[in-house]
């Protein structure tokens, strides 16, 4: 007898097929992507927890609102990911700079698959490599720190950052090469 | 990271309480459907203006140009056709902001996108052109539109300039074998003397029709005519001075000298009739080969029977028209 997945093994689509035949397994669907999507949002705003949380909810809210929308020759994450990014557009991003003591969220791994990627010396003290890093990603033009933010914090490809900035892939590859460029511009400045 | 259970338990109880439901499937399919059919409205109008571009470039009188010694910026800003080119622009435009708003129209590099809409609109065109297309187009916004001669096809206004050796206009009579007399664009009645004129392959003069001639003023309002060339793009526009459109681009007839005041006109249609009755043959004979159209008329106004008769036009004419 076949024996029905638990849901959390389901897959994306699966997910997104039970929600829309129930409202409570929504409930899924947030489970797996709410912290991801609360990380992405505090990496690309300078909003505190808090706000964070509600423009989270405004997320959800609209993924949940869309769900009929989504296309399954689209990875169901970087369709999340889309709608996190215009909704923060939309609503809570600031140009100004951002608020004092905020930084970037990085772990160790990401900070160093930036430093290798960048060709930087990594060979400091881990957290004043992060430290370093975040700071200078604050200061990048949003259009060069969303994709480094993309690539190398939430691990997407390039397809996958194409489907979520809604840009084509050579735009991306274009980005991403001046992004890195500059960001070597600014460390190095950094450093003196 | 938020704390567990609690975000997700009020976020389902918000959508309870605000009763958010998914959008219906339907709704962004019509939404897609819409785009798409957007974007090839776009690339057909689009392929439309191609074929009248190529129409109006084909039409042009290069050779003539040349020979009258006209500079090329003179002969850019009268030939080119720039509202053409211009509408071909904008459609190509929409074409393109349309398709990058699809689904999957941002994978695609600008370049591609206008590539491609230029490319299928060329290809559309080229379609459209030798279908007559352009030409149909043509003639029907040359009898109608506003302000053709100023925007659309500027080549008129050129092609009417007698005192620079350049005459067009509807011919309404012919005196004898080599004199017509012609009505041009500012309604000025012109006597044409074309003996000894060349002619452009068998181009001929009908009464009731447009025509060109090159030549000179020899005197007030008299031009000897040097040749004769078809009547190409616009030709249209000169029929709006015609016997058979004066009468056929309203439904609803009030008889002739109203026709001719609703048109701006000086004079009646019946008064032409009784100076030129050559145009009112011609006009007999617009108005046989038009008989369908005359039916369907009369269909929504019984009258226009009335109003033919009151023209001059004889009896056994109404009787084959309400045959």
């Amino acid at each position: 007898m076949h024996k029905e997945k638990p849901p959390l093994e389901k897959t994306d689509a699966e997910l997104v097929a039970l929600a829309l035949a129930n409202q409570e397994d929504f409930l899924y669907i947030i489970e797996r992507y709410k912290d991801r999507l609360f990380n992405y949002i505090r990496r690309i705003t300078n909003v505190g927890p808090e706000d964070a949380e509600d423009i989270l909810q405004d997320i959800f809210l609209k993924i949940y609102l869309n769900l009929n929308d989504f296309d399954q020759d689209l990875k169901f994450s970087s369709w999340v990911y889309a709608i996190a990014r215009n909704q923060v557009i939309s609503n809570h991003r600031k140009l100004q700079a951002r608020a004092e003591g905020h930084q970037v969220a990085i772990d160790d791994e990401a900070a160093h698959s930036i430093a290798s990627d960048i060709d930087l010396i990594d060979d400091m003290d881990a957290g004043l490599l992060k430290e370093n890093i975040s700071r200078v990603l604050e200061r990048l033009p949003d259009k060069y720190s969303e994709v480094l933010v993309l690539k190398f914090l939430e691990e997407k490809n390039y397809q996958e950052i194409s489907d979520i900035i809604r840009r084509p892939i050579g735009t991306v590859g274009s980005l991403l090469n001046k992004a890195r460029e500059l960001f070597k511009k600014e460390y190095a400045k950094q450093g003196r | 990271m938020i704390e567990n259970d609690k975000f997700g338990q009020e976020l389902l109880a918000k959508i309870k309480e605000d009763q958010v439901a998914p959008k219906a499937k339907w709704k962004f399919r019509l939404k897609n459907y819409l785009l798409w059919s957007v974007g090839a409205a776009a690339l057909v109008m689009a392929g439309v203006a191609v074929s009248l571009v190529l129409y109006m470039i084909r039409s042009n009188d290069w050779d003539v140009y040349g020979r009258m010694g006209r500079g090329p910026m003179e002969v850019l800003f009268v030939a080119v056709p720039f509202f053409w080119i211009l509408c071909l622009g904008i459609f190509t435009l929409i074409a393109y902001f349309d398709i990058k708003r699809t689904k999957k129209g941002y994978r695609y590099p600008a370049l591609w996108i206008v590539v491609a809409a230029a490319v299928s609109s060329s290809l559309l065109g080229i379609i459209f052109y030798f279908s007559g297309v352009g030409e149909r187009i043509d003639n029907s916004l040359s009898r109608q539109a506003p302000f053709y001669d100023q925007i659309i096809n500027p080549n008129i206004r050129f092609w009417s300039n007698p005192e620079e050796g350049r005459l067009s206009g509807v011919v309404i009579s012919r005196s004898d074998d080599q004199v017509y007399l012609l009505i041009d664009m500012a309604r000025q009645e012109w006597t044409v003397f074309t003996d000894g004129m060349r002619t452009e392959g068998a181009v001929l003069v009908e009464i009731g029709k447009p025509a060109r001639f090159l030549g000179k003023v020899t005197d007030e309002h008299e031009f000897k005519a040097e040749e004769i060339l078809p009547m190409r793009m616009g030709k249209g526009f000169f029929e709006r001075m015609g016997p058979m459109p004066m009468m056929t681009t309203k439904l609803k007839m009030h008889g002739p000298d109203n026709i001719m005041k609703c048109q701006g006109r000086a004079d009646g249609l019946s008064g032409l009739f009784s100076k030129y009755p050559e145009l009112k043959e011609a006009f007999v004979s617009d108005l046989l080969e038009r008989k369908e159209m005359i039916g369907k008329m009369a269909e929504k106004d019984p009258d226009i029977y009335n109003e033919i008769v009151n023209l001059g036009i004889p009896p056994q004419v109404i009787e084959e028209l309400q045959k």
